[in-house]
């Protein structure tokens, strides 16, 4: 019995679900390319969630299916130059979703963050959006992004924020080239994305699911000026206007 | 992909994770040996005599176990190995049930609607949806497809034979495992590791697959599936309380278990008892 191939049978059947699954109850901030012909890589389009310092950037990124996913995790790379506490130099992602219950048990990860098969690529790109915006610095991929981050936080140096700022400038001709509109305001980031009836998606980025927005509105009000203040505190940013 | 970029080394910071890179190749090779070892006994093996099992042992090297084997030859007449790639025990479980089942067609009907209760109680119990759920309705189609005659018992053991089907199938028992632990959270909690809740153990060791199953998970999988198991020790200091085996549940020892395993260091095979050696039971 060819075993590589019988292996693969169960990874098509989850990820032909999954995909299934994500196209018809998308999450928001994300784009999804799959070639049909090879299920086991992903082209994945991340927009950075308005109201932070990733906010109008796009962000694209490859995920990696093992033959024998989803009993063992993928692995996630970004294609564009991401300036992260738990991005790689070479665009690979740590995050501890992405890992075995068995490797490195010395990390500081907690076990139950770990991959398993009762997860997804929707838990995937949950925990990446968030992570893109508080990212872990217990167990950091790039160290000085780690250092440099601390320092941003600590209003000692605004320099992480420069150059995410900047590497988000680079994003958005990507973006053009792809013809991609990145939503800027949180009623596009929704609007756009939003139509999951449950409501099991995103609790780590705030917003209201029932804004019957119209993307126009808001479309001169980029707030670029506000990375670096408030990035994860809604209440005090007038920009968006919503809340 | 066209645009990746190629991974380098050229840079400081990158030093660190090629360091990583290079472990990770050679855990991966380790792994690959591993795997192929595995591969060499198929995932659910055609009954054996159970001879086969004390060819395995000689007087020289291992003369305890040889003599172990050969008192239990006495009782059971034939053995199905199991492939040790940490799923054995969940796996041993699966195939006692199915052959079970495969004879027993009330069995099978009340062991499908128990398996429906379980996808409903997963879900209750905070699983992810329709990850936890595929799992279960691919089992339950599985059961239900021998209920309607659609698999043979042939097909059933080419399913249990195949990886994808069958690591499918298995990951349900290690979701009713886990679900079981942490319905009785209460009952376990003081049998896990210090600084680790109920919920955890289980992400870390249940739910993964090619776990081991240790005797947290060895309990609650028979409870959870209603059956009753008995485990054969070829190793004296293995077995509880000195003893040659252990039943589970152990609360009624008349009961006459309906799967019995064979344990050896890190592994569970499957074994059965010669038909007329019902009474003469080996007892310590």
């Amino acid at each position: 019995m060819d075993s590589k191939a019988s292996t693969s049978s169960g990874a098509l059947r989850a990820l032909t679900m999954e995909l299934k699954n994500l196209q018809s109850q998308p999450v928001e901030g994300f784009t999804i390319d799959v070639n049909e012909d090879n299920l086991f890589v992903w082209t994945v389009g991340i927009y950075g969630p308005p109201k932070t310092l990733y906010q109008g950037g796009y962000f694209k990124a490859s995920i990696r299916f093992p033959s024998n996913y989803p009993y063992s995790p993928p692995s996630m790379k970004f294609t564009t130059k991401v300036w992260h506490p738990n991005v790689y130099e070479n665009g690979d992602l740590c995050i501890s979703i992405l890992h075995s219950p068995i490797d490195d048990p010395q990390s500081g990860e907690l076990a139950c963050e770990r991959w398993n098969p009762t997860q997804s690529v929707r838990t995937i790109l949950l925990s990446v959006i968030s992570l893109l915006n508080e990212p872990n610095t217990s167990s950091p991929a790039n160290v000085d992004a780690s250092v440099m981050y601390r320092k941003w936080k600590e209003d000692q140096d605004p320099e992480y924020a420069k150059i995410v700022t900047k590497q988000v400038e680079e994003s958005k001709k990507v973006a053009q080239k792809d013809g991609i509109q990145v939503p800027e305001t949180i009623e596009e980031y929704c609007v756009k994305w939003a139509p999951p009836q449950q409501d099991d998606v995103f609790d780590d980025i705030d917003y209201n699911d029932d804004f019957g927005c119209d993307y126009d509105d808001d479309e001169e009000e980029e707030d670029e000026d506000e990375c670096g203040s408030d990035y994860n505190d809604d209440d005090e940013d007038s920009g968006q206007g919503e809340n | 992909m066209a645009n990746e970029p190629q991974k380098s080394d050229d840079n400081g910071q990158a030093a660190e994770a090629v360091v990583t890179d290079d472990e990770i190749v050679l855990q991966d090779q380790q792994l690959k040996t591993i795997e192929d070892e595995q591969k060499s006994v198929p995932l659910v093996a055609t009954l054996a005599p159970f001879s086969i099992l004390c060819a395995e042992y000689d007087n020289e090297t291992s003369a305890a176990f040889l003599s172990k084997a050969t008192e239990l030859s006495e009782v059971y007449g034939e053995i199905r190995y199991i492939r040790g790639d940490g799923n054995c025990f969940y796996r041993a479980i699966l195939v006692g049930l199915i052959e079970i089942m495969l004879k027993d067609r009330a069995r099978l009907e009340k062991f499908i609607a128990s398996s429906r209760d379980w996808t409903r109680t997963l879900v209750e119990l905070g699983f992810p949806d329709w990850t936890c759920t595929d799992f279960c309705d691919f089992f339950i189609e599985f059961l239900e497809k021998i209920h309607s005659g659609v698999h043979t018992e042939e097909a059933v053991y080419t399913i249990l034979n195949d990886d994808g089907s069958a690591n499918y199938i298995l990951m349900f028992f290690r979701l009713i495992t886990s679900a079981f632990l942490k319905q009785n959270s209460e009952e376990y909690a003081p049998f896990i590791d210090e600084g680790m809740t109920v919920a955890q153990y289980c992400e870390q060791e249940i739910e993964p697959m090619w776990k081991d199953a240790d005797h947290l998970a060895i309990n609650s999988l028979i409870k959870a599936a209603g059956t009753r198991v008995r485990i054969e020790y070829m190793d004296r200091t293995a077995a509880p309380n000195g003893g040659w085996h252990y039943d589970i549940p152990s609360d009624d020892q008349q009961i006459a278990p309906e799967i019995t395993l064979l344990y050896r260091p890190g592994h569970y095979d499957v074994i059965y008892k010669k038909d007329s050696t019902e009474a003469s039971e080996i007892e310590n």
